[in-house]
């Protein structure tokens, strides 16, 4: 049986890997069954994080808060620790809670540092820069986004797909704090990592920070291409952040080719995103006289 | 590393203190209004020190709030009353006439026309300053 359990988790990682993450999901919860069946406390713990970690990718994890936090305070395994206290601060950032989010993000980093494992340092590290650069601290979303960088050295499947998305973060960061050329580096090569491994899932983002750092540089041709690419895998992913930061995105670069018109109508279709403020022309004009690149957050 | 990171766009500053007017002049206190808008006193606080960038969610929720004074928020209607106190020249005046010779659409083109080359001048002003604050601060 633990043969079993140990071939479940390996396919489900290998699922992740692929961007299967139904499939992992389901893997993860036989693997959790059979060690429950074997009496195996941490085993069916491991395979209960493991499936949680997929959860949260798919925005489910909010519901495991509570079991997480039993696994975290009680587990004698430390790696399980870690994992519960990972994914539920990514549950905590998904459901909007920041501070709590930082403060189990740091939490997970705390552990990793006691395991010596610098693979699981990296991912907390990522989500402590990541809930920085959404809270403008721009300088402890690099800090932390470089050594995410250092532990993911060397990094090969889904890993790699994790570096891409650190190095797309911090080229974001740079974009925002003025440094253009390294900051679109950053995030072409993250495009180039993900459009190899034809992780799809994740390249949106990094094309909507390319589509941004492109206007920044007012290199126009190239942010519309990367903005209108983005907003359609947003479409198809429902990712209702990106599609409206694509918008605005797309209505600023028809401004600075001095098509008023088109701008016009991307600006009707982020408008219609927020019913409470009306579909208000006079909105419409704010946005058209005014640049607001370098006012707004895309990580916010 | 981390001294460069904390570059802060003139942008953000302006609609910052711009911000903590409209506040002031409501007579609302930092609380007030981050629960109006629906974030953080401490997020509000660091927006009007020019310290925090908005998402788009919360721009709107900004806007929602103060939806009367949506030019002044950004400035663009100061910019406009400057501007409306100085006499038309004369070859204001010329432009005027032309203006109106024109038909309703040749209007509508050039009033597009006149946005785009003002947006184009006020990107070059702004990446100008940004690159006379990045000399100066070296």
């Amino acid at each position: 049986m633990k043969a079993r359990y140990d071939e479940l988790l390996r396919l489900g990682e290998q699922a992740v890997g692929t961007n299967d993450f139904e499939h992992a999901v389901g893997l993860f919860v036989e693997a959790e069954s059979i060690a429950r069946e074997m009496g195996e406390a941490d085993l069916a713990d491991r395979a209960f994080c493991n499936r949680c970690s997929v959860l949260v990718e798919l925005d489910q994890g909010a519901d495991q808060i509570p079991k997480l936090k039993e696994i975290l305070l009680s587990s004698n395994d430390t790696r399980n620790r870690f994992l519960a206290a990972y994914c539920t601060g990514v549950a905590y950032f998904i459901s909007e809670d920041l501070e709590r989010a930082n403060s189990y993000a740091r939490r997970a980093t705390g552990i990793a540092r006691e395991l010596g494992d610098q693979t699981l340092e990296g991912r907390s590290l990522n989500l402590v820069g990541t809930l920085a650069a959404r809270d403008s601290r721009f300088d402890e979303a690099e800090e932390a986004f470089n050594r995410c960088l250092e532990a993911h050295q060397d990094s090969d499947g889904y890993q790699r797909v994790m570096a891409a998305q650190v190095e797309d973060n911090l080229g974001y960061v740079m974009l925002c704090t003025d440094r253009l050329d390294e900051g679109i580096r950053r995030c072409e090569a993250a495009r180039t990592i993900l459009e190899d491994l034809g992780a799809e899932h994740y390249l949106y983002e990094v094309l909507q920070d390319l589509c941004y750092g492109y206007v920044l540089a007012d290199d126009l041709e190239n942010a519309f291409g990367c903005g209108t690419e983005a907003l359609e895998l947003a479409i198809e992913h429902e990712d209702q952040q990106i599609v409206k930061n694509c918008l605005f995105l797309l209505s600023e670069i028809a401004v600075r080719r001095g098509d008023t018109f088109g701008a016009r109508r991307y600006l009707h279709e982020l408008t219609a995103y927020y019913p409470e403020a009306g579909i208000s022309e006079e909105i419409i004009d704010v946005f058209l006289a005014t640049d607001l690149t370098t006012v707004v957050n895309l990580r916010g | 590393m981390a001294q460069r990171a904390q570059i802060v766009s003139p942008e953000v500053v302006a609609i910052g203190s711009r911000l903590r007017r409209l506040r002031k002049e409501r007579e609302l206190t930092q609380a007030e209004l981050a629960r109006q808008i629906g974030i953080q006193q401490s997020d509000l606080s660091r927006m009007e020190k020019g310290e925090y960038r908005v998402s788009l969610d919360n721009l709107f929720k900004i806007l929602g709030v103060f939806d009367l004074d949506l030019a002044d928020f950004f400035g663009e209607r100061q910019a406009e009353t400057e501007e409306d106190r100085l006499p038309l020249s004369r070859e204001d005046m010329k432009i005027l006439h032309l203006m109106r010779e024109l038909s309703p659409e040749g209007r509508a083109e050039v009033q597009e026309f006149l946005e785009f080359k003002l947006r184009k001048q006020r990107q070059e002003r702004r990446s100008l300053a940004t690159r006379r604050s990045g000399e100066s601060s070296s």
